[in-house]
């Protein structure tokens, strides 16, 4: 509830969010910020109604305490995480929650854990107004980055090159991306060469580069710069040669794009 | 390096800025009512060697006396959740002690603040 006497901090678009915390002083405190902030939230008190709620609901962020009783927020957020992985090896399209957690900055408390356990940002406690109007904005940006990722490369093709890992041996997405990073230029050259020279060979050249650029970013998801390629080849096809060059262009755009989520995907 | 005072009155005030009046008494309520449940979690803890049982106790009172200004609480919490987690019984009996001192101070200063906010 916002009033004229107690305005909104911020006028950030309203996320679902789930504060899990089990101080109930800390976590009302924690629902009264996210309302200045213009944002509903729900509460609970420890790790396992943290991932039961999430479960039910799916929380666009979560704001997790990380020593809570029972289920603790570490293994809480591992739970999650887990959970986000086998939809994914199940072809679901899944949406990564977003996992602040609320540390108290001690050694029990440290960060590094937090990370391994896999959260994705830090504030410390008592949280602050100010500090958590940053957090957020920083959750809402690197997800609206995710869901621009995700219009580029496939995540569910993603997700099932990710199942082929095996314990011990290079990471065959990784290889497969390396691979597509160093050819994709190559091939988009190899029609713009073939185009400006206009002779005897560029239509086949052209369209073989086409086809196979087509059938490698088909292979890892990248459905935009797959069907630019398809496009390219069935104008060539048609002996318009020269209706390809501003098709190629675009292409190397959209290649930009996906080399940006490519190279995110191989940070984890 | 100055030391810290053991109450925080920018903390209420954020409190009133926060939720106004209402919400702000509350929290000062819960404070007492939570604090002086985990302080009880503690010494059953404290009497019977559970000394990770005595940290997860106190754990908690560090936040939730930051959110109200406690600070003296704050600090010996986190030094008795230490010792306590360090195994060492002694020391965290001690701490233990001041910190259940230092919460009786705060409740006193913080019902002066419930009075200021009711006048």
């Amino acid at each position: 509830m916002n009033t004229a006497d107690n305005p909104p901090a911020s006028t950030a678009k309203p996320v679902r969010i789930l504060v899990a915390e089990d101080s109930p002083l800390n976590q009302q405190v924690a629902l009264k910020q996210l309302e200045k902030l213009g944002h509903l939230a729900d509460a609970v008190a420890d790790g396992e109604q943290a991932v039961a709620a999430h479960k039910r609901t799916g929380y666009d962020i979560i704001l997790m305490d990380c020593q809570m009783p029972g289920v603790s927020g570490y293994e809480a957020t591992w739970l999650i995480r887990n959970q986000e992985k086998e939809k994914a090896g199940q072809g679901e399209t899944v949406k990564r929650v977003y996992i602040i957690a609320m540390t108290a900055n001690t050694q029990a408390d440290n960060r590094q854990k937090c990370t391994e356990a896999g959260m994705d940002g830090f504030i410390n406690k008592p949280v602050q107004l100010a500090e958590l109007e940053a957090a957020l904005l920083h959750a809402l940006a690197d997800q609206a980055a995710m869901k621009e990722m995700d219009a580029v490369v496939d995540p569910v093709i993603i997700a099932g090159l990710h199942q082929l890992r095996m314990p011990g041996k290079p990471d065959p997405l990784v290889e497969l991306i390396d691979f597509f990073l160093r050819e994709a230029p190559a091939q988009l050259d190899t029609m713009s060469d073939a185009v400006a020279k206009n002779d005897t060979s560029s239509l086949s050249r052209t369209i073989g580069a086409a086809t196979a650029l087509k059938g490698s970013a088909g292979n890892l998801g990248a459905r935009n710069l797959a069907a630019l390629c398809d496009e390219i080849e069935m104008t060539a096809k048609t002996w318009m040669l020269a209706d390809t060059l501003p098709l190629i262009e675009r292409a190397r755009e959209e290649l930009a794009r996906v080399r940006v989520a490519l190279e995110r995907i191989k940070g984890g | 390096m100055n030391e810290p005072g053991p109450f925080n009155p920018a903390a209420i005030e954020r409190l009133l800025s926060l939720g106004g009046q209402k919400f702000t008494l509350e929290m000062i309520d819960l404070f007492g009512s939570y604090g002086g449940k985990k302080l009880g979690e503690a010494r059953s803890a404290r009497d019977t060697g559970n000394l990770r049982a005595l940290a997860e106790a106190v754990h908690p009172l560090k936040s939730s006396a930051g959110n109200v200004g406690a600070t003296r609480v704050q600090e010996l919490a986190t030094q008795a959740e230490a010792s306590a987690l360090a195994q060492n019984a002694e020391q965290a009996g001690k701490e233990l002690a001041e910190l259940e001192r230092a919460f009786a101070e705060a409740r006193s200063r913080l019902d002066s603040e419930r009075a200021r906010l009711t006048k």
